[in-house]
């Protein structure tokens, strides 16, 4: 005797999967809106805060009060002093105000430089297409921090040379991922009536096919900003990014690793700071990749 | 600040001008810290501040290796308990004759090397020749023409002239004590696994690693060593030192920074004011060779801020250009460099060429980061940009050797008792790497050695004191103490100024 089970349906089920799909978009839209919301709200306080430094605190970052070295809170120096008696609270908010900018720079300078060449890339093809691939193979083919680290010890310490470096490094994914989505775009058929109607390559480009790529190019920027904070930060910690006495969070954690038994703040603060924006970014980033799948 | 000596043998090669003397000292040290009687037992677990570079004495350049090489291959001679005199070590006792022409050197009678054999004449001649033949420390014993054995025990060097600093140079840990043809090996074989004459044997070393040294028992000072066996790790981290010391973990840390000794309380034993942390301006570039330019730089600096803030207190506003508490040691004629910003826009304005901004290379350890950022905010101060530059040890010192710098902070300091010591380093590196001439120095050094009086030696240290203070190439920023982390059950280590202490005379309270 045998029994057939209605459940097993090829019909039921699918019928069963597609309610779930429908009844899990919203909640996937919704979780993509708080990721949204919080990662925003993160960055967008970081941004305030920054903007707002010289009003919050009344300390000079750099002012140095030696013989007040390494001073628990206090009404005067809310989160202390450092090493040199510098007020605490005041080197993270203005810290803000170097890490924010140059993480922008070090991810659009190479999002710039690598969408240029994706969409030429995928667009024309040829012999600079091949040429292009092939150094970004090699690029590929090293060790990301491996390969910064050594350009920054051959150029120099500073922002210069981090800028740089992140370009170098850097332009290799955004180049990849644009001609990835130009390969795709460039057989369309709104981009062959555009050739039909004898529109200029440089016109096709800019109007039709660029704007098509950016929404995957900005959703990995997004992502990419929060590698840009952590590698900063990582880069100052080892001493090849701002020097001392800007106000830069990495190097402020690294400065205060000699005194993780007495000032542990010193240490843990800045490291916390470096954290929350990177979790803020990552939260936007991941809101945007989770819209635009909903769509 | 690694306290290092390299380029040693350039300083002792110029040493050629040397005078009669006789040195027949011996201070003694009884050993006693008034813990009681020594016992014996235990383990000593130490934490060294830097790499251990073998037992190759020609090649050591760091506190860790003389530490720990002197405890294997002892040399001849020991150096007191005050850091200034020189004691009976394997060899019991040495005289000048002959103008200072000859020192005859007596051998302990009951000094063996760890394989039992006894210490003789011979196998100090073969040391000497292997010391000689040095690329780099060799000219440190440049003036033996010939070793003269007269017997078993005892010999006679003939020295080319008179050479006060050389007694000095025989109880540098360098200088150890060697079995003649290395005891029938290759010298790689023997560096390796080497057998001297000094309190412990080797159970094993590396470099970064654990060195474990065992007590020797035919060691020829009666009931030493104390402990049973020396264990020394490597470790920078002054985190990983605090919390060792405190966890009982380690007994001892060598060469401890400021910032850690700020947090051990009474377990840091800080010596004499010596070390000398120094900045060096490169007389090579164009604004900084005007001698101007550089008095304005040692003019605005605080000094004190440095010894309070990035010295935790451990150490004082410098009193001249050389380490202080060394024998012969003497102050400039005139009071050395103290912050008077006036006097130095006042230097600024007369200078032909002075700088807008310099770039400031300093070792990434937290006292150099103080001193560094104390420096660039006073330069400010007389309208010169600072750019800091921070770079480990050896990068620093790279920088500094090539001439690739406008400002480096480094450290100098002696690694025997006398004052000439730290000079004749400064002069055997071009004024520590500044390019300032050395003509003047030499020529004063060499009045210094050409006397055995003590207030001409005074009088000359005086006249280089005067000369690096009035061209100043390089400025002293404090006088510091060498800093060692010593657990309370830990009696009797007698820690020189320079920051190296015997083995043997350590006992423990508790295994």
């Amino acid at each position: 005797m045998s029994t057939v089970s209605t459940s097993a349906s090829p019909l039921g089920a699918i019928g069963g999967a597609t309610e779930t799909s429908r009844a899990a978009r919203p909640r996937s839209r919704r979780a993509a809106r708080i990721k949204l919301v919080v990662g925003g709200v993160i960055v967008a306080t970081y941004v305030v805060l920054a903007l707002l430094a010289p009003w919050l605190t009344s300390h000079d970052p750099t002012d140095q009060d030696i013989l007040n070295a390494l001073q628990a809170p206090s009404a005067t120096h809310p989160l202390g002093t450092d090493e040199a008696g510098r007020d605490e609270l005041a080197r993270l908010l203005y810290a803000a105000r170097i890490d924010l900018p140059i993480a922008f720079l070090v991810t659009v300078l190479p999002c710039l430089l690598g969408t240029a060449l994706g969409v030429v890339c995928g667009y024309l093809g040829g012999w600079f297409d091949a040429l292009v691939m092939r150094v970004s193979d090699l690029l590929q083919a090293f060790p990301t921090y491996i390969l910064m680290i050594v350009l920054v010890f051959s150029l120099g310490h500073g922002v210069r040379s981090l800028l740089i470096a992140f370009t170098v490094v850097g332009w290799v994914v955004y180049a990849r991922l644009v001609r990835a989505e130009v390969l795709r775009i460039r057989e369309a058929g709104y981009i062959t009536a555009a050739r039909t109607a004898g529109f200029g390559t440089p016109r096709i480009i800019a109007r039709h096919v660029l704007p098509n790529t950016l929404r995957q190019t900005l959703i990995y920027l997004t992502s990419d900003l929060v590698f840009a904070v952590t590698a900063l930060a990582a880069f100052s910690f080892l001493g090849f990014g701002i020097q001392q006495p800007t106000p830069e969070w990495g190097a402020m954690t690294a400065a205060a690793q000699p005194y993780m038994t007495t000032n542990m703040s010193l240490t843990v603060l800045p490291g916390l700071v470096i954290t929350v924006l990177a979790l803020g970014f990552a939260l936007l980033g991941d809101g945007l990749q989770d819209r635009k799948g909903n769509r | 600040m690694a306290h290092h000596r390299l380029a040693r043998a350039v300083g002792a090669a110029v040493a050629t001008v040397l005078a009669a003397s006789v040195l027949t000292s011996c201070g003694g040290s009884d050993a006693s810290d008034g813990s009681g009687d020594p016992v014996a037992g235990g383990t000593l677990n130490v934490i060294r501040a830097n790499p251990f570079e073998g037992f190759e004495g020609d090649k050591q350049t760091l506190n860790s290796s003389y530490q720990i090489s002197q405890a294997v291959i002892e040399p001849l001679i020991r150096v007191a308990e005050d850091g200034k005199s020189l004691e009976p070590g394997l060899a019991t006792s040495w005289k000048y004759t002959k103008g200072g022409t000859r020192l005859a050197i007596e051998l302990h009678p009951d000094a063996t090397f760890s394989d039992g054999k006894p210490v003789t004449a011979e196998d100090v001649a073969f040391s000497i020749e292997t010391w000689k033949a040095g690329p780099n420390y060799g000219a440190s014993f440049g003036t033996i023409e010939e070793v003269e054995v007269v017997d078993e025990k005892s010999l006679v060097l003939h020295l080319s002239a008179p050479d006060t600093a050389l007694v000095a140079f025989l109880a540098w840990a360098n200088a150890g004590v060697m079995p003649k043809d290395f005891g029938g090996r290759s010298a790689e074989e023997y560096y390796q696994d080497p057998v001297g004459a000094g309190a412990f044997t080797v159970e094993k070393w590396s470099l970064n690693g654990e060195v474990v040294l065992e007590k020797n028992p035919d060691y020829y000072q009666e009931g030493r060593p104390y402990v049973d066996e020396v264990v020394s790790t490597f470790a920078s981290d002054p985190n990983s030192v605090t919390l060792q010391l405190q966890s009982g973990e380690a007994d001892m840390a060598d060469e401890i920074l400021p910032v850690t000794a700020s947090t051990l309380g009474d377990s840091v034993y800080a010596g004499p004011e010596h070390l000398t942390p120094v900045l060096l301006m490169n007389t090579r570039e164009p604004e900084l060779a005007d001698v101007d330019v550089r008095r304005a730089i040692a003019y605005a600096i605080d000094y004190e801020a440095i010894a309070d803030g990035a010295l935790k207190g451990y150490g004082k506003a410098p009193e001249g250009a050389l380490p202080t508490n060394t024998e012969n040691w003497a102050p400039p004629s005139q009071p050395y460099f103290s912050r008077d910003l006036e006097q130095a826009e006042e230097l600024l304005d007369g200078a032909d060429n002075a700088p807008d901004e310099l770039e400031l290379t300093y070792p990434n350890d937290a006292s150099s980061s103080v001193m560094a950022q104390v420096i660039q905010e006073n330069l400010g101060e007389i309208g010169i940009d600072v750019e800091l530059r921070s770079a480990d040890t050896g990068t620093a010192y790279g920088a500094m050797s090539s001439g690739a710098y406008d400002l480096v902070i480094f450290s100098n300091n002696a690694i025997t008792t006398d004052a000439s010591d730290p000079a004749w380093y400064i002069v055997a590196t071009e004024t520590m790497f500044t390019g300032f001439p050395t003509d003047e120095a030499i020529d004063i050094l060499g009045r210094y050695a050409s006397t055995q009086e003590g207030a001409e030696k005074e009088a000359a240290i005086t006249e280089l004191q005067d000369l690096w203070t009035e061209q100043a190439p390089y400025v002293a920023l404090a006088h510091t103490p060498a800093l060692e982390g010593i657990r309370p059950v830990v009696h009797d280590a007698h820690v020189t100024p320079w920051g190296v202490y015997y083995f043997d005379t350590i006992w423990k309270s508790e295994g």
